[in-house]
């Protein structure tokens, strides 16, 4: 017996690759749930109105305090009870999207702060409302120094969808076990997952470098 | 919010003779108007039951010590802060309070407040312009989402703007590639293109290299000889003050100590603390 062989390797790459699709599309979805909704959040959190600040406060808390396995375990199997029947494809985009949004929200709450009060006085003399300022000063001012932590969390959040596997999403990582376990080989399979991910983290890191690089404090 | 407040009628007159006033000038009906304003942080009282009437095209210059309440004149005007007692007017319109249905005065919402607010510019003592814009962008920027003029328009009347206070050439420069009084008369174009009636003059100056004042009051000056500007500006530029004002109001612990024309301020102060402040700032240059 070989150590790796090469040839099982090839017949299960179409398979893995397959997966691999949805790990792609679970991370780019509940990405962009992340960075949509941890902005809400992070806006709400700040907001001077304590009926909004404190319960979005409270849940962002509770969110990055408690395991994302438990909270798609709940979504999963015990929103069912209460009649929100989701797919587990659907569940896992959107736990691992609210998950992420809540860390993101905190990036987000950091970059908002590091906006200079200034900027708000100018806005304010300008009479410019506060929907307008937020996209077209506020915002790209508080973006560009947070784009190394959102890229991370990019990062992170692609690592952690084999977490989805335990409420039967098939991603690379599910499929490579019952790859594994119907031909009691995992060396290869497992081998070419860890691949995948460190080729896709680098590779999404580089682009994160170049976005970071164009969008460069003039 | 005061009773006093509550219970007074939004048409009853509003401009009572100014208590500090030594010089009066001719109001027909002030742009501006302060009606016993105070405002305090914590214990510390920064303006006290504070009286002031501005004409229409007058220029004002405001000194005094630091802490005596100056910025917080302009501040308050701009409603960068809130105010703890009196009135505010600009033209006809209160600026911190509305009526109610019943005629009672309560605490303007932000629609009132943003529609007032938009006869007043402020140029600030550090700038602050937009960094991730160019010259250009941040004229463009409020009477595009603001006023709602067209792309087109508002680049046009940047550009003009941008040439009234000598920077023509830079158009497409980033604040980080221009010099402090570049960036200043920027900000003073990106204020009068909203067009305001009022401008406010925060220490202009103040952050600038001595070589840079010059071209940012020239500038000041310029606008003040060819448009019929109201202004206020608190400065430490007492030869500026004296040139250009037409009145100069010295503050003192929250109110007006002493005002008069440049020329009974600056060569004939009548109070004590007013002689000590010029003299001292003398001795400073």
């Amino acid at each position: 017996m070989t150590l790796f062989d090469w040839n099982y390797a090839w017949q299960i790459l179409p398979e893995l690759l397959r997966a691999s699709l949805n790990t792609v599309g679970i991370t780019l979805i509940g990405f962009l749930i992340a960075i949509v909704l941890g902005l809400f959040l992070a806006i709400g959190r700040r907001s001077r109105l304590a009926w909004l600040s404190w319960p979005v406060t409270g849940v962002i808390e509770f969110i990055r305090s408690t395991p994302l396995l438990i909270q798609v375990y709940f979504l999963y199997y015990v929103l069912p009870n209460y009649g929100v029947s989701l797919s587990a494809m659907q569940v896992g985009i959107l736990g691992i999207g609210l998950h992420y949004a809540c860390y993101i929200a905190e990036v987000y709450r950091s970059g908002l702060d590091a906006v200079p009060r200034a900027q708000w006085e100018a806005v304010t003399a300008l009479n410019i409302a506060p929907y307008s300022a937020y996209r077209n000063i506020i915002l790209p001012q508080a973006l560009r120094p947070i784009l190394p932590p959102l890229g991370n969390y990019l990062v992170a959040m692609l690592k952690d969808t084999p977490v989805l596997s335990a409420i039967t999403v098939v991603e690379i990582m599910q499929q490579a076990k019952n790859i594994g376990s119907e031909n009691f080989r995992y060396l290869e399979p497992i081998t070419m997952v860890g691949l995948f991910f460190l080729v896709l983290s680098i590779a999404l890191a580089y682009l994160v470098r170049r976005l970071e690089t164009r969008l460069e404090l003039r | 919010m005061t009773t006093s407040l509550s219970t007074r009628s939004a048409a009853t007159p509003l401009h009572p003779q100014e208590a500090t006033a030594m010089h009066e000038p001719k109001l027909a009906k002030p742009i501006v108007s302060f009606q016993d304003v105070t405002k305090s942080y914590g214990n510390f009282t920064v303006l006290d039951h504070l009286n002031l009437d501005v004409a229409p095209g007058e220029k004002v210059a405001i000194i005094g010590p630091s802490g005596s309440g100056k910025s917080t004149l302009l501040r308050v005007l701009m409603t960068l802060e809130g105010i703890d007692d009196g009135l505010i007017r600009i033209e006809d319109d209160l600026l911190t309070h509305m009526p109610n249905r019943n005629g009672v005065l309560v605490p303007a919402n932000d629609r009132h407040i943003r529609r007032v607010r938009g006869k007043i510019g402020m140029v600030f003592q550090s700038f602050n312009l937009f960094p991730h814009m160019t010259a250009l962008q941040n004229v463009i920027e409020a009477p595009v989402q603001v006023l709602g003029m067209k792309p087109v328009e508002a680049r046009e009347r940047a550009a003009d703007l941008l040439e009234l206070v000598g920077l023509g050439s830079k158009l497409g420069h980033y604040p980080s590639q221009l010099s402090g009084g570049q960036q200043q008369r920027v900000a003073i174009a990106r204020a009068l293109a909203m067009r305001p009636k009022v401008m406010l003059f925060d220490e202009v100056t103040s952050a600038l290299d001595p070589e840079l004042c010059g071209e940012v009051l020239n500038v000041i000056r310029k606008l003040g000889a060819e448009h019929n500007l109201t202004m206020l500006m608190v400065t430490h530029q007492m030869g500026f003050a004296r040139e250009f004002a037409d009145r100069v109001c010295f503050f003192y612990k929250g109110q007006i100590h002493e005002q008069g024309t440049p020329a009974q301020i600056f060569e004939h102060p009548q109070q004590e603390r007013t002689c000590a402040f010029l003299s001292a700032v003398k001795e400073a240059n």
